[in-house]
C-alpha cells in the first residue's frame, strides 16, 4: 500500500508509538532521534532473540546433542549480523538551506514510517518465535524446527531492514 | 575547535577518564564515531551511553577550570569511553589429547563490547588499570579458557587427526559460548565467534611419513609394471620373429619366398633390436635410481672403514713403540741390576725400586 496523505501513516505511527514512547515520527527536529529509537528497538529485540538462542544453545550444548548447538551458533551468528547492520546503518543526511539536495517529502517520511513499523512487526515476531522454541525445547527437548523458523525471521528480518537504506536514499 | 581524542593506540578497546584531569585553555568537542560509545558518569550514576554524536564543547577549557574550582558543576565526572567494533584476540593453546600427545596452537576468539553493555566494563576498571587494550582483556581470560574449555575438550578427543575435523572446531565455539558467557558477560563483552589453529601433531607428521613411504612404493610399483610390459612386447615380438623366419625357410624351401616376407622379417627384427635398446635404458636408469642411495651409502662406509683403519694402524704403531721402549728399558735395568750383584749391593731396598720403576714405566705407557 502506497501512502500518500499524512493521516495514512497515522494508524503506523500510533502503532510504533505502543513500542517506543517517545516516538517522533520523523518530525523536522526530532528526525535523528527517531532514526535512532527505531535501530535501538530493533537492537534490542535482536538482543532478546539471541538470549533466547543462548539458553536452548548451552542446554544442548550440555546434553551433548551437537547438532541442534550448532544449529543454535549459526542462528546467533544470524542474529550478530542483525544487529551489526543496526548499528552501521546509514542514518539519513541532513541538508542545510540553500543545499543543492533534495528536501525530504511528507510522502517519503511516512514510506519510511512504515517501514520502520514493518521491521518492527517481524523483529517482534522474530522474539515471539524464540520464545516458543525455547519453550518447545523445555517440553519436548527437541525444536530444531522452531530454530530454522527463528533463523529464517531474522534473515527476512535483515533483509527487510537493508531497504531502509533506499527509503532514507530520498531524505 | 579542537576534538578530543581519547584513543591513541589501535590496541585500546577501552579507556576510563576523569574530566577534571583534562587540562586545556579552549573546550574540546567530543566527535563519536558509530564504532565508539561513551558512557557518561557522573556523581556516581551512570547517565547514559551515546553514541554516533557530537558532544560539543565536552572537555576542557579554561571556563570549566574555573567552574570546578569555584565549586560549581559535578563534583565528579567521568567518561568511559568504548570500541563498540569487533576485535580478534589470541590467546596460547597448549594441552595434551586423549592419546598423550601433545598440542599446540592458537584460539582465535571475536568479541564485541555492545553499545547497551559498554557501562559493565565499570566492573573490570573497579580492579584493573584506567585504559584495557587487548593484552589486558587476554591476560583476564587466558586461565579461564585453559581449565574450563581447552583441556576438557582436548580430553574428549582421541589423536592428533581428529582434532582437524568439524566436530572439534564446533565443540570449541560451543565450550567457549556456553563456558565463558558469563564471565565475558560481566565485563559486558559479546563472544561473536571462535576458531582454533592447532600447529602440526606427531601423529599427523607420522601419518605424512607413512603417506611418504606409500607413494614412494606405488612408484617402484609402477616402475616394475612398465618394464614387466616392456619385457612382454620384446617378448612377443621375438616370437614373431622366429615364427616368421620359420615361414621364410618353409617357403625358401619350397622356392616361394616373397619380397613382403622378407620385408615384414626386417621390421620385427628392427623393432626387437628397438625395444632392447630401450629396455636396457630404462634398466639402466632404474638402476641408476636404485643405487644412486646404495652409492652414497657405499661411499659413507668407504669413509668410515678408512677410518677404522687409520685408527687401527695408529694403535698398533703405538703399541709396537711401547713394547720397544720396555724392552730397551728392560736391557738397561738387567744391565744395572747385573752390575749391582757383581759389587755386591744387591739388597731388598734395590730390588723394591727395581719393581716400583717397572711399575711407574708401565703407567706411562698406558
Amino acid at each position: 500500500m502506497a501512502i500518500g496523505s499524512p493521516s495514512d501513516a497515522l494508524p503506523y505511527v500510533r502503532a510504533i508509538q505502543l513500542l517506543l514512547g517517545g516516538y517522533g515520527a520523523y518530525s523536522r527536529e526530532k528526525r535523528r532521534e527517531t532514526d535512532v529509537a527505531v535501530r535501538e528497538e530493533v537492537g534490542r529485540a535482536a538482543n532478546r532473540v539471541r538470549n533466547h538462542l543462548n539458553n536452548v544453545h548451552d542446554s544442548a550444548y550440555r546434553a551433548d546433542d551437537t547438532a541442534l548447538a550448532a544449529a543454535c551458533s549459526r542462528a546467533i551468528e544470524e542474529v550478530d549480523a542483525l544487529r551489526n547492520d543496526v548499528d552501521k546503518a546509514a542514518t539519513g543526511g541532513e541538508h542545510p538551506f540553500f543545499s543543492l539536495q533534495k528536501s525530504a517529502s511528507r510522502r517519503t517520511i511516512n514510506k519510511l514510517i512504515k517501514h520502520d513499523h514493518d521491521t518492527l512487526q517481524m523483529v517482534t515476531k522474530a522474539v515471539n518465535s524464540s520464545n516458543e522454541m525455547e519453550k518447545t525445547f523445555a517440553e519436548d527437548g527437541e525444536c530444531l524446527e522452531e530454530l530454522l523458523r527463528c533463523q529464517q525471521l531474522v534473515s527476512s528480518c535483515r533483509g527487510h531492514f537493508s531497504e531502509r537504506s533506499k527509503v532514507l536514499r530520498k531524505i | 575547535m579542537s576534538n578530543y581524542r581519547w584513543r591513541n593506540r589501535p590496541d585500546v578497546l577501552a579507556t576510563l577518564t576523569d574530566t577534571g584531569s583534562l587540562k586545556s585553555w579552549s573546550s574540546k568537542d567530543v566527535v563519536l564515531k558509530p564504532n565508539e560509545a561513551v558512557t557518561i558518569i557522573s556523581n556516581g550514576k551512570i547517565q547514559d551511553t551515546l553514541s554516533e554524536t557530537v558532544l560539543r564543547n565536552y572537555t576542557g577549557g579554561w571556563t570549566r577550570w574555573l567552574g570546578g574550582k569555584l565549586g560549581m558543576g559535578a563534583a565528579d565526572h567521568k567518561l568511559l569511553f568504548t570500541m563498540t567494533g569487533p576485535f580478534d584476540l589470541m590467546f596460547i593453546v597448549e594441552g595434551q589429547l586423549n592419546d598423550g600427545s601433545k598440542v599446540k596452537g592458537m584460539a582465535n576468539l571475536r568479541l564485541q563490547f555492545n553499545r547497551e553493555d559498554a557501562a559493565k566494563l565499570l566492573n573490570v576498571f573497579a580492579n584493573g588499570p584506567r585504559t584495557i587494550d587487548r593484552a589486558y582483556v587476554v591476560g583476564m581470560y587466558q586461565r579461564e579458557l585453559d581449565e574450563r574449555v581447552l583441556k576438557p575438550l582436548m580430553n574428549k578427543f582421541s589423536d592428533g587427526i581428529s582434532i582437524r575435523s568439524t566436530d572439534f572446531q564446533q565443540a570449541f565455539e560451543s565450550a567457549c559460548r556456553s563456558e565463558l558467557r558469563t564471565s565475558l558477560g560481566l565485563a559486558g563483552i559479546t563472544l561473536l565467534k571462535a576458531f582454533i589453529t592447532v600447529n602440526e601433531t606427531d601423529v599427523e607428521r607420522l601419518a605424512f611419513y607413512r603417506n611418504q613411504i606409500e607413494t614412494a612404493q606405488a612408484g617402484k610399483q609402477i616402475d616394475a609394471d612398465a618394464t614387466l610390459a616392456e619385457i612382454e612386447r620384446a617378448r612377443e615380438i621375438t616370437l614373431s620373429r622366429i615364427g616368421l623366419e620359420a615361414d621364410v625357410a618353409r617357403a625358401k624351401a619350397r622356392g616361394e619366398v616373397e619380397a613382403q616376407l622378407e620385408h615384414e622379417l626386417k621390421d620385427l627384427r628392427k623393432q626387437e633390436a628397438v625395444f632392447a635398446v630401450e629396455r636396457d635404458h630404462e634398466q639402466g636408469m632404474s638402476e641408476i635410481r636404485v643405487s644412486e642411495e646404495e652409492s652414497r651409502m657405499e661411499i659413507a662406509m668407504t669413509a668410515f672403514e678408512q677410518v677404522q683403519e687409520n685408527k687401527r694402524k695408529r694403535m698398533q704403531l703405538q703399541s709396537d713403540l711401547n713394547q720397544e721402549r720396555q724392552s730397551q728399558t728392560d736391557d738397561v735395568q738387567r744391565d744395572m741390576m747385573g752390575m749391582a750383584a757383581e759389587h755386591g749391593a744387591m739388597s731388598p731396598e734395590v730390588m723394591m725400586e727395581f719393581l716400583r720403576q717397572q711399575t711407574e714405566q708401565k703407567k706411562a705407557d698406558k
